[in-house]
């Protein structure tokens, strides 16, 4: 009995730690989207907390390829679900207390984007006109806020955003020939 | 307000109000619904690892060297003080004159990242409140606060005055410093120590050190503790796995067992 126990507490021990993992690689991408989400530290880490624990309770479907997108698109579900919550009670008691009325867990086929790599990102980039793929990159990936970048270029903080609208725009419609990315988002 | 705040919104630039409108927007609009998962894979993606490796590697590198060289310099400083000691006193006569010495166990449960302050010590946490005679500082004599200054460790004399109780002076001494992992590490311990503490503070700076100096491990442990103070079994879970992961010695072993009890709450 024991030599069967085994081999089922190694696979859950495996499982429970490549999760653990999963979850701590992808945290820190998280909490940075959580924290603008919702404006506040305390929110954001309830968010990042709730979504975990989904994660834990649940497991993460094994049919899942890419276990990051999978868990934002938890997240995302979550903060929806908060938001109607929020609007339909503009001053709960306790949210907590409120049952909600989101589908959390992922349905349907995995979004594309849980596809594409930073290499693919960087290669369709180079679509872009020099003048969308600087500021892109200067946000996207030096994180830089559209203030900084407007000083950096001399430009105005509404020509960043308008930049950023289309760089973004033409980086998917690059995605959608490549890799059939969804159009319209 | 508009669908077309989605962009500004998810970058984080709208203000207050704002924000709070168009979440209230984003309960009943599935476009915008829809492009915020959108713009929510586009960041998970760019920030995937490979990202991480390949986007920022030779600031890595930089770091890498500055961290190996700035290592380097504490050791043979170290090294150096010992060494001056002995000399000056002949054989070690006391532990004052000789090396710095800690109590067998710590006392506090933050870290701060000077080595010979760091070493890991098994776990006595001394609760001091009203009334209680108890006192979570540890005698760390004055001699060695001087020669600390003398020999110019910064972060040694930011931990020594920490650990003994002289959290002002501490806090001065971070201060003035450039941003470092030693800096950040103790102001994060710091904010959790002080008589008014702030969890939230002392999570925020653990970030930025762990987030600015990636092989800053004691920001990483400070970061589990401020997590458990605000409450958060799970994040605080997390935050343990990375130190356990560094495999040193001792912090590693405390950092897997804490995970695990916070995880089983």
């Amino acid at each position: 009995m024991g030599d069967a126990a085994e081999p089922a507490e190694r696979a859950t021990r495996e499982s429970r730690d490549a999760l653990s993992a999963t979850l701590a690689e992808t945290e820190p991408v998280l909490a940075r989207i959580a924290a603008r989400l919702c404006g506040n530290p305390a929110d954001a880490r309830d968010l990042v907390q709730d979504t975990f624990e989904r994660a834990m309770r649940q497991g993460i479907p094994t049919d899942v390829r890419n276990p990051r997108t999978w868990l934002a698109t938890v997240m995302h579900n979550l903060f929806i679900d908060r938001c109607r919550s929020a609007k339909r009670r503009p001053h709960p008691e306790s949210l907590e207390d409120d049952p909600g009325i989101a589908q959390i867990e992922p349905e349907g086929p995995e979004p594309a984007w849980s596809q594409i790599t930073i290499d693919d990102i960087r290669s369709a980039l180079e679509e872009l006109d020099a003048t969308y793929r600087e500021v892109y990159v200067l946000h996207a990936f030096e994180r830089w806020s559209y203030e900084r970048i407007a000083e950096h270029l001399s430009i105005q903080r509404i020509t960043v955003g308008t930049r950023l609208n289309r760089a973004r725009k033409r980086l998917r419609e690059v995605l959608v020939v490549r890799f059939g990315l969804e159009s319209t988002p | 307000v508009i669908c077309h705040d989605l962009h500004p919104f998810f970058d984080g630039e709208l203000a207050t109000e704002e924000q709070v409108a168009f979440r209230d927007h984003l309960a009943d609009c599935k476009r915008c619904q829809q492009q915020l998962a959108g713009r929510i894979h586009e960041e998970v993606a760019v920030d995937a690892p490979v990202a991480r490796r390949s986007d920022r590697t030779a600031p890595r590198r930089a770091h890498g060297r500055a961290l190996w060289i700035g290592a380097a310099v504490g050791v043979a400083a170290l090294l150096a003080l010992v060494v001056w000691w002995r000399r000056g006193a002949g054989e070690p006569s006391s532990p004052e004159q000789t090396a710095i010495v800690l109590a067998p166990k710590r006392h506090v449960d933050v870290r701060f990242a000077a080595a010979a302050f760091d070493r890991h010590r098994e776990r006595d946490v001394v609760r001091a409140g009203p009334g209680s005679a108890a006192s979570p500082y540890e005698e760390v004599s004055l001699a060695v606060l001087g020669e600390l200054d003398r020999a110019g460790d910064r972060d040694g004399l930011i931990a020594a005055s920490a650990l003994s109780g002289d959290l002002a002076r501490a806090r001065r001494a971070a201060e003035s410093q450039p941003d470092s992992c030693a800096k950040l590490t103790a102001l994060s311990a710091l904010a959790l120590l002080e008589a008014q503490p702030s969890a939230e503070r002392a999570l925020a700076l653990a970030v930025d050190a762990r987030t600015r100096f990636p092989a800053c491990t004691p920001a990483m442990w400070n970061e589990a503790i401020a997590l458990e103070h605000l409450q958060q079994p799970l994040p605080a879970a997390i935050a343990f796995d990375r130190v356990a992961a560094q495999r040193e010695p001792g912090w590693s072993i405390e950092a897997a067992e804490r995970a695990g009890r916070l995880r089983a709450r």
